[in-house]
């Protein structure tokens, strides 16, 4: 046996495998079903703060009259695409609050009594689409170390 | 050459004893003796686990293992530029960054290691270490923004532009950040603080701290912050939303540290260090 046909043959392993690697490194293209359910449940339960669009309230850098933070953008402009999967997941289902807010309400409500796991990943899921390929990635860097947990996948 | 006329045995002793004190004046410091005291303290760090007290001027860095009466020369050695900041990791690893240095490790055997890693520039003008992750170091170049390591400097990513005229940073594990801490920082226009997602940066102490200096946290509640500005000391006890003025030590602050134990360092424009054991209400010089 000549020794070509070995050294195509590993050739073209390396080849493939450089090719999956490469795929591996962007973010995988967004379910149509889950962003589309996402819409929905963005469009019920978060557009009233965070805007129709994901534009964020007014003035949302400054506090308002109570001395709260208003509800950020979640499209480019805010800084959702700077937290994992994981991270932004419990964020979502257990509430969160500023601690330089003068109130003691929470910044942003919990709604693990109100959403399924899968739906906070759907909604989450929708907000990726709003964000710049940049954004995307280097939050799908993030979410490696911290991504959705087992029963929101 | 202009020859000095002699004008009798008296004359020439005079003349010598002039030029020698003359000599003596121009003579730089040698290196491995104490600094020269009016140059600014600028950072102080505590490594509890060996009650080790650290202390940067811009041309030398000292560390102290009798709470400041006796102090060992560490270096850098310096060619060019000087340092601006001092950090101390996690891991108990010294850091210093300034212009014209870049980032530099202190190595087990006393050496200087370079810590650039991939920075685009020398230009470090600010450094503060993660208050928890080991290897996570964050610092800042004027003209790009604030870079972060997780390796301790050997990969660097710009991470924020951050807000201009970044004069200190420090990283603080005070509870309730979106992310793993707080990142503090005291530019030319104040205060400000942003969740280590560097999510937001907002203005803080406004009202009370103008041409902020210094600011340190206690550890052993990251709530509690001192800073210090040309117009004084301050505390707050709520993360930086509200300062009280403190009496402050007879000095001009540029760098502050809260021991593992509560005391309170400050060191100051003429590279004293003074020590309060009451949370800023009396103080006394160290090494005293």
């Amino acid at each position: 046996m000549t020794k070509a046909p070995v050294f195509l043959s590993l050739a073209a392993i390396v080849v493939l495998i450089a090719e999956a690697v490469a795929q591996q490194a962007v973010p995988p293209a967004p379910d149509p079903a889950v962003v589309e359910s996402g819409t929905g449940v963005y469009r019920q339960y978060c557009s009233s703060c965070h805007g129709d669009q994901g534009q964020g309230a007014p003035d949302w850098q400054r506090p308002n009259a109570a001395g709260d933070l208003p509800a950020p953008p979640h499209d480019s402009t805010g800084h959702t695409w700077r937290h994992a999967d994981g991270a932004l997941y419990q964020l979502v289902m257990e509430g969160w609050r500023d601690p330089f807010n003068r109130t003691d309400r929470l910044t942003m409500p919990a709604f693990a009594d109100v959403l399924a796991p899968t739906d906070v990943r759907a909604v989450l899921d929708f907000l990726k689409t709003l964000w710049t390929p940049d954004q995307r990635l280097s939050q799908f860097e993030l979410s490696r170390t911290d991504p959705y947990p087992p029963e929101a996948r | 050459m202009t020859m000095i006329p002699h004008r009798g045995l008296f004359s020439r002793l005079l003349t010598l004893s002039l030029v020698a004190v003359a000599a003596l004046a121009l003579e730089p410091a040698a290196q491995g003796q104490e600094a020269p005291a009016t140059q600014a303290v600028v950072g102080l760090a505590y490594n509890a686990a060996d009650n080790v007290l650290i202390r940067a001027l811009p041309n030398a860095v000292f560390r102290s293992r009798d709470e400041g009466v006796t102090w060992d020369h560490v270096g850098p050695p310096i060619e060019s530029g000087a340092v601006a900041a001092l950090a101390l990791t996690a891991g108990a690893g010294v850091y210093v960054a300034g212009p014209g240095i870049g980032v530099l490790r202190l190595g087990d055997n006393g050496d200087w290691i370079s810590g650039n890693g991939d920075l685009p520039s020398l230009n470090v003008t600010a450094l503060t270490a993660h208050a928890d992750q080991p290897q996570t170091l964050y610092a800042y170049i004027p003209e790009s923004g604030i870079f972060r390591t997780r390796d301790g400097g050997g990969v660097w990513q710009l991470m924020d532009r951050g807000p201009p005229d970044i004069r200190r940073l420090l990283h603080s594990n005070m509870p309730g950040s979106m992310e793993t801490g707080w990142l503090y920082a005291v530019t030319g226009a104040g205060l400000q603080v942003s969740m280590d997602c560097f999510c937001l940066w907002r203005a803080i102490g406004a009202d009370v701290i103008a041409e902020a200096t210094a600011i340190a946290f206690d550890p052993g509640d990251p709530t509690r912050f001192f800073a210090a500005s040309d117009s004084g000391l301050f505390r707050s006890t709520n993360g930086g939303q509200d300062w009280v003025a403190l009496v402050p030590p007879a000095t001009q602050i540029t760098a502050l540290l809260v021991m593992s134990s509560g005391t309170l360092i400050a060191g100051g424009a003429d590279g004293l260090l003074f020590r309060s054991l009451d949370d800023g209400v009396t103080w006394e010089a160290v090494g005293d």
